[in-house]
């Protein structure tokens, strides 16, 4: 397991919602959509009031930018409380947002237990240009379009289309699968092996999976898929 | 509260700047306070779609300069005074002007009309986010090749990011023949990347091509046109009002429209 985590990374605790920015080289440009689209993106955020501890690392971010995100989370019932950061000029901004400051070490920032395998749930329809990495697996409710990319360690899961790329089982999990409603990718990839779909479409769309047999990737039905596993 | 649109595409020369004329000149008719703002800094073209070329002497720059008054640089519309244009500069670029400029600018036409309609330039960049920075909703124009559909779908994404959610999908230069012998995607293959509410679909019509060359935008010539038809269609709906959208099936013969007929009566 790889971290820090390669994108803004949302988890959930008895103290609240934690938010982890990236340690990646990457500007607040790129920052930005990504924190935009998780906190939109994630139902579980709807079910009520809660904390938001906004963990930034090595991020140095000015009062405009605290607020943005701030003002963001509040759309979705998230109060910003705390902040970690190991940067000075963050730790003043968030000060003068009336949040209390952490300041530790970078990669405290990351704590040791942290389960950065846990699914992601993405509620929304990953668009192209959207690149989405994760450690563990993926599961998108909506259709993923063309130049959508997402990268998982574990498997995914396409509750809708699946027309961009998809890669399970990125950091080798020969085991990891592909799963959607209606596979029609511009690639498929797993683990270090890469297939195009085959032409043409099928007349009626059903559920498919993608997986690992050797060296190739085979896809078939899921209900041969689950019944080959029997 | 002022509805401050952003028209965009992502892509160039799928009508975004007729789609803005039209949409505008349109709810100016039904009687709204529109000001149409030119994003497009260094290739504008919405003057001439409107034939107020010669009128402009100050641009947004000027305004964002302290070099005139708001009053100074907005043109109002030779047909109908509740339409008003805010002209790009044409000699400088997107380069010139910051997002929080433009922000501050479109805050201060706000107060004086229920629409402000901003032109966007095609691209993502610099002009792309000063064109969205202060708006609540977004008019998608788009064609149906995959190339445009591509563009628009990035182009929704990077509106999401900018917490601008509620948009609007407008289908440009759809051609039913085309549609009907499969060479070309239909409005359903569109909707269905795309997911998001339609708003309108407007025909390929020659029209567009005249109107432009004149200056005088469909939806207020005289003669009615297809096109011109299908954009007040689409202003009435951003008003609220449901309207039916235009047939576009194609129909080459007598007995497809007979039989079509005969099905509506078995209903």
């Amino acid at each position: 397991m790889s971290y820090p985590p390669q994108q803004v990374y949302l988890r959930g605790s008895a103290a609240g919602v934690h938010l982890h920015l990236p340690l990646q080289a990457m500007c607040w440009q790129e920052l930005w959509p990504q924190v935009s689209l998780r906190l939109h993106s994630s139902p579980q955020l709807a079910l009520g009031q809660s904390k938001l501890v906004l963990w930034a690392g090595d991020w140095e971010l000015d009062t405009q930018q605290l607020e943005s995100i701030a003002s963001l989370a509040a759309t979705h019932n998230l109060g910003l409380d705390r902040v970690q950061t190991s940067r000075r000029s963050t730790a003043i901004a968030a000060v003068s947002l009336g949040c209390s400051v952490d300041q530790t070490p970078p990669l405290a920032a990351y704590p040791s237990d942290g389960n950065y395998a846990n699914t992601l749930y993405l509620n929304s329809t990953v668009r192209s240009g959207t690149a989405i990495q994760h450690d563990g697996s993926v599961v998108v409710v909506g259709d993923v379009n063309p130049g959508g990319e997402i990268q998982a360690g574990g498997n995914i899961l396409v509750w809708g289309r699946l027309r961009g790329i998809a890669h399970a089982g990125a950091s080798g999990n020969t085991l990891a699968t592909i799963m959607s409603l209606h596979l029609v990718p511009t690639q498929l990839r797993l683990c270090d092996r890469v297939a195009r779909a085959p032409d043409g479409n099928l007349q009626f769309p059903t559920p498919e999976v993608a997986y690992l047999e050797g060296d190739a990737i085979r896809i078939t039905g899921v209900s041969e898929y689950l019944r080959r596993a029997v | 509260m002022t509805r401050i649109i952003v028209v965009t595409s992502g892509k160039g020369g799928v009508g975004k700047t007729t789609t803005t004329a039209n949409i505008g000149a349109a709810l100016a008719k039904f009687g709204k306070r529109v000001a149409l703002v030119d994003a497009d800094f260094g290739l504008r073209n919405l003057d001439l779609l409107l034939g107020l070329e010669n009128r402009v002497v100050y641009t947004a720059i000027d305004v964002i300069n302290g070099d005139c008054r708001l009053e100074q640089a907005l043109i109002k519309d030779r047909r109908n005074p509740k339409l008003m244009l805010m002209p790009a500069s044409q000699s400088r670029d997107k380069t010139a002007v910051s997002a929080e400029q433009m922000g501050e600018l479109i805050d201060r036409l706000a107060s004086h009309f229920d629409y402000i309609l901003i032109d966007c330039p095609a691209g993502i960049e610099q002009g792309f986010q000063n064109a969205i920075v202060k708006a609540n909703e977004a008019i998608i124009v788009t064609t149906p090749d995959i190339s445009a559909v591509r563009d628009a779908d990035r182009v929704i994404g990077l509106l999401e990011a900018g917490q601008i959610y509620q948009t609007h999908l407008v289908l440009n230069r759809i051609r039913p023949e085309m549609v009907h012998s499969n060479t070309m995607m239909s409005v359903d293959d569109v909707r269905e990347i795309l997911s998001i509410p339609l708003i309108g679909t407007i025909p390929e019509d020659e029209d567009v091509i005249v109107s432009t060359n004149n200056g005088e935008p469909m939806v207020t010539s005289l003669e009615p046109t297809y096109a011109g038809v299908a954009f007040t269609n689409v202003a009435q709906r951003l008003e609220g009002h449901k309207v039916p959208f235009v047939d576009l099936t194609y129909n080459d013969n007598f007995m497809a429209r007979f039989k079509r007929f005969i099905s509506t009566l078995s209903n």
